[in-house]
């Protein structure tokens, strides 16, 4: 199994911990940004295979961030993934119309987080 | 002259002439004595016996006076005294004679009157109770208007009591006066005045008069708590809730109506914070247990990590806890949505049995937990129901979770399926203690346990059946629930059949005019089930049909293919249907390809769907969908448009999408030109821009008003929407369409106003 790197943007420090464990343990290589605009850079620094997007941050939210990465064409093409305590299906719903590949209500299952992920990179490739 | 003085004059004239001869005899026989000596002693005689009826006659005279005519006079007095109301004049006559009998009669008769007098006398006395009664029930009455006119005077509800006759508003509150105003006396004036509100329904339609609630009650329909938003003249909109219900005279006949509306918005608005708030907590709640949740399964997961098994117990048991807390966030959530009407539900056809074994199989470690068998009974093949597979497993966990805590160590859950006429049926039962039939009702309520005490001991929040029950609902089906105390329950609940091939109607005949040859549909969909049931309902139908399973193979085909008409899902992996369709609109030539969105969700955001596509829920018969496609489709009525439209660009691209649904349209670049049409033919719909040089399209539409005009008119507007959309609906525009404008979208508004009946 190829070892799958993502970004994972979220303001709370224990949610970001127990998530990069989650990802860590399902083979994933991690990169943390806690706001959106960091997220960004980072993706920019270093195309991931996917990006995880926290829906509320600081400075610059999620959807935000998912706009920005969305209209960039060297971005685009990246799956992302809304981790979202949001469970109103209208505001999923604008997630999904931003061009967002999927999305991971919390409380997320930490043992299967990582399945999750794997499951919406793989339904997103051509 | 009185009988009386008529018997004594003649006895008087009797004794005179008696007593003339009297008279007369002695002169002649005592003054002569040859007379005396020839008559010897007869002259005696002769003098004597007048003399003596002299005496008999005075005797007879006196006698006659005080036998017959003293009575008589006493009879007459008493009479006299009697007619003046002395009754006590009335007595009975000891004689036996003609005024014996005289007096009887007269004594009866007194007494006769007295008895009718004291009869009328006593109808008086009641006659004059009843005036007085009758005055104090009126004044009750007036009372009770009066206090009933406070009553409603002061009501929050707006009241209004109308006239049968002309509809008029006879009685309003104040509250009424506070929504509407006072309409005016004059006939003409009023008619205008209502013609200024516009009433609203809550899926966006502006009602016609003849639909406003005070219609439908003057009509005789009963309205009860109709939700609406009232549009007034200021611009300003206030929901209400309406009712009405028509006033009937004692024959049966409407005499006239009352309605009642209900300023709603202070409601909506806690409604809203109320929302508001749980989804804030919600989202507070979630984001802590995320961590602890995370924290704790991470922990456990790795061998070796916690040694002791106690601490491994421990760990479980606030894991367990955590996920307790996360059902019962969700279910508040849950019923939060269902009271506000936004629970979504996403039917579409699926397999029944696979649901139910996913159910059993998840909950089975709970079920040997709690010592309970699951049994399922159900046949090898089912048809495909319509479900959302998410609520359905959902539903059925909490059936069957609910089951097996009330089910004893040893016993079975059994989950039945079986299909019957259009419907599945679901049933889940247990063998447990049962429930009182008393208790029956309360189940499917919020909060409800039937033994609190039972609820602490099982756990859950006691919204699952709620929730159950509008999960139910929510896909066209029922739940019902029996129970025999001790012997068990059963739930029962149904889903209705997806439309399979059994159920097709028959396809047309393929030769003839009733093929709609080369009518090719797109539909888009990523759900492949679903995808072909669409596709064979439309072939049966006797349309051509292409499929794409997302955004960007949807356009290569469009490329392709130059369908008639695409249907569209709004999610869908890859490019989703917004994209797809923001890309259509943008890429010239296929922009004005007619589209119809298929939406799996109930609150679709619309902002990002073109003005005038229309919207159809999967979860709506297929007739409508296919009425929507025939809508989209034609009817290719032929019609003379006018479009009035400045700018020539514009005005071009529109021109063109007209003409290819098979409009003549007649082009004009401003609100002259236009009149300058008008005046020389007559046409079926006008397209009309509001901003113009010249004459702008208010000036149009005004002078249209004026000259009473029934065309319908469709406005464009690329200015403040807010502003200018009440303005043309005023002026008696049919439908407003915002700039940047979609070709497409005025089409099917322009068939939709031609087709009769829209």
């Amino acid at each position: 199994m190829t070892s799958l790197s993502v970004i994972l943007a979220e303001d709370d420090p224990d949610i970001q911990l127990v998530a990069r464990l989650a990802l860590k343990r399902a083979g994933f290589t991690v990169r943390v940004a806690s706001n959106g605009g960091e997220a960004v850079a980072m993706v920019r620094e270093q195309l991931p295979d996917a990006i995880l997007l926290d829906w509320m941050m600081p400075e610059m939210d999620g959807l935000q961030a998912c706009a920005i990465l969305k209209g960039d064409p060297a971005t685009s093409h990246i799956p992302i993934i809304f981790l979202t305590a949001k469970t109103q299906d209208s505001e999923i719903q604008r997630g999904m119309s931003l061009g967002a590949s999927g999305y991971v209500t919390k409380p997320f299952d930490a043992l299967t987080l990582g399945d999750q992920v794997r499951a919406i990179i793989a339904a997103q490739a051509p | 002259m009185s009988i009386r003085k008529r018997v004594l004059g003649a006895l008087l004239v009797l004794i005179a002439m008696a007593a003339v001869e009297t008279g007369v005899a002695w002169f002649v026989f005592a003054r002569d004595p040859l007379l005396q000596e020839r008559l010897g002693t007869a002259w005696v005689a002769l003098v004597t016996i007048p003399a003596l009826a002299v005496l008999v006659m005075t005797v007879l005279l006196f006698s006659t006076k005080r036998s017959l005519l003293d009575p008589l006079r006493s009879v007459a007095d008493r009479a006299e005294l009697i007619g003046r109301g002395d009754y006590t004049a009335a007595v009975d006559s000891a004689r036996r004679d003609e005024i014996g009998v005289l007096e009887l009669a007269l004594a009866t008769m007194a007494r006769a009157v007295q008895a009718r007098e004291r009869d009328l006398a006593a109808a008086l006395a009641d006659a004059h109770q009843l005036a007085h009664r009758i005055a104090d029930s009126q004044r009750e009455a007036e009372a009770a208007h009066s206090e009933l006119l406070a009553t409603l005077e002061t009501s929050p509800a707006a009241l209004m009591i109308l006239e049968e006759t002309d509809g008029r508003v006879r009685l309003q509150n104040r509250a009424a006066v506070d929504i509407f105003g006072i309409e005016p006396r004059d006939p003409a004036l009023r008619r205008q005045y209502w013609s200024r509100f516009r009433m609203v329904s809550g899926d966006g339609t502006v009602l016609p008069p003849a639909q406003w609630v005070s219609s439908r009650a003057l009509r005789g329909e009963e309205v009860n708590g109709q939700e609406l938003d009232v549009h007034h003249p200021d611009g300003h909109v206030s929901p209400i809730l309406a009712s009405g219900a028509p006033l009937r005279n004692d024959l049966g006949h409407i005499v006239g109506a009352v309605v009642a509306f209900q300023d709603i918005s202070r409601l909506r608005e806690v409604d809203r914070l109320k929302d508001e708030f749980i989804s804030i907590v919600s989202h507070e709640l979630r984001t802590p247990l995320t961590s602890i949740r995370g924290s704790v399964q991470l922990v456990l997961d790795d061998p070796g990590a916690v040694p002791e098994d106690e601490h491994r117990q421990l760990l479980h048991i606030a894991l367990n806890n955590c996920e307790r807390l996360i059902r019962i966030i969700n279910d508040i959530l849950d019923v939060s949505k269902i009271e506000s009407g936004r629970i979504m539900v996403h039917p579409r056809p699926s397999h029944i049995g696979d649901l139910v074994r996913q159910v059993l199989e998840s909950i089975e470690t709970t079920a040997r937990a709690a010592g309970v068998t699951l049994v399922p009974v159900m046949a090898e093949t089912l048809p495909p129901v319509m479900a959302d597979p998410d609520r359905i497993v959902q539903a059925l966990l909490n059936l069957v979770s609910n089951a097996i805590k009330f089910a004893p160590r040893g016993s079975r859950v059994t989950v039945r399926v079986a299909a019957g006429g259009q419907v599945m049926t679901v049933s889940v039962e247990d063998e447990g203690e049962g429930i009182a039939p008393e208790h029956l009702g309360l189940l499917f309520q919020k909060f409800q346990q039937v033994d609190s005490s039972a609820s602490r001991r099982k756990g859950g929040t006691g919204l699952g059946l709620a929730i159950t029950k509008a999960l139910v609902e929510q896909h066209g089906g029922t739940i019902a629930v029996e129970s025999t105390p001790g012997q068990g329950t059963r739930f029962t609940f149904t889903l209705p059949l997806a439309p399979s091939p059994a159920f097709e109607p028959p396809a047309p005949p393929v030769t003839g005019t009733a093929r709609r040859a080369g009518q090719l549909v797109l539909v888009v969909d990523d759900d492949d089930e679903y995808r072909h049931v669409i596709c064979r309902q439309l072939r049966a139908a006797g349309y051509d049909t292409v499929e794409a399973r997302d955004g960007s193979s949807a356009l290569h085909v469009v490329r392709e293919a130059r369908p008639d008409v695409v249907t569209v899902d709004l999610m869908m992996s890859g490019m989703d249907g917004w994209s797809f369709m923001e890309r259509m609109s943008a890429e010239p030539g296929l922009s004005s390809i007619p589209l119809v969105v298929m939406s799996g969700a109930t609150d679709v955001r619309t902002d990002r769907i073109p003005a005038g596509v229309p919207i159809v829920a999967k979860t709506a018969a297929l007739d409508r969908f296919l009425d929507e496609i025939k809508a989209t489709l034609g009817p290719r009525v032929s019609a003379s448009i006018l479009l009035a439209e400045d700018d020539a660009d514009l005005r071009g691209i529109l021109a063109k999408a007209l003409e290819r649904h098979g409009h003549e349209v007649v082009q004009a670049s401003d609100g002259a030109e236009a009149l300058a049409v008008l005046d020389h033919r007559p046409l079926d719909l006008l397209v009309l821009d509001l901003r113009m040089p010249n004459v702008d399209g208010f000036a149009v539409l005004d002078r249209l008003q004026r000259t009473g005009s029934r065309m319908p008119v469709v406005v464009i507007s690329g200015g403040d929407r807010m502003a200018n959309e009440m303005h043309a609906l005023r002026l008696g525009a049919n439908v407003f369409l915002t700039k940047p404008l979609d070709a497409a979208a005025l089409a099917s508004e322009v068939s939709r106003l031609l087709t009769p009946g829209a």
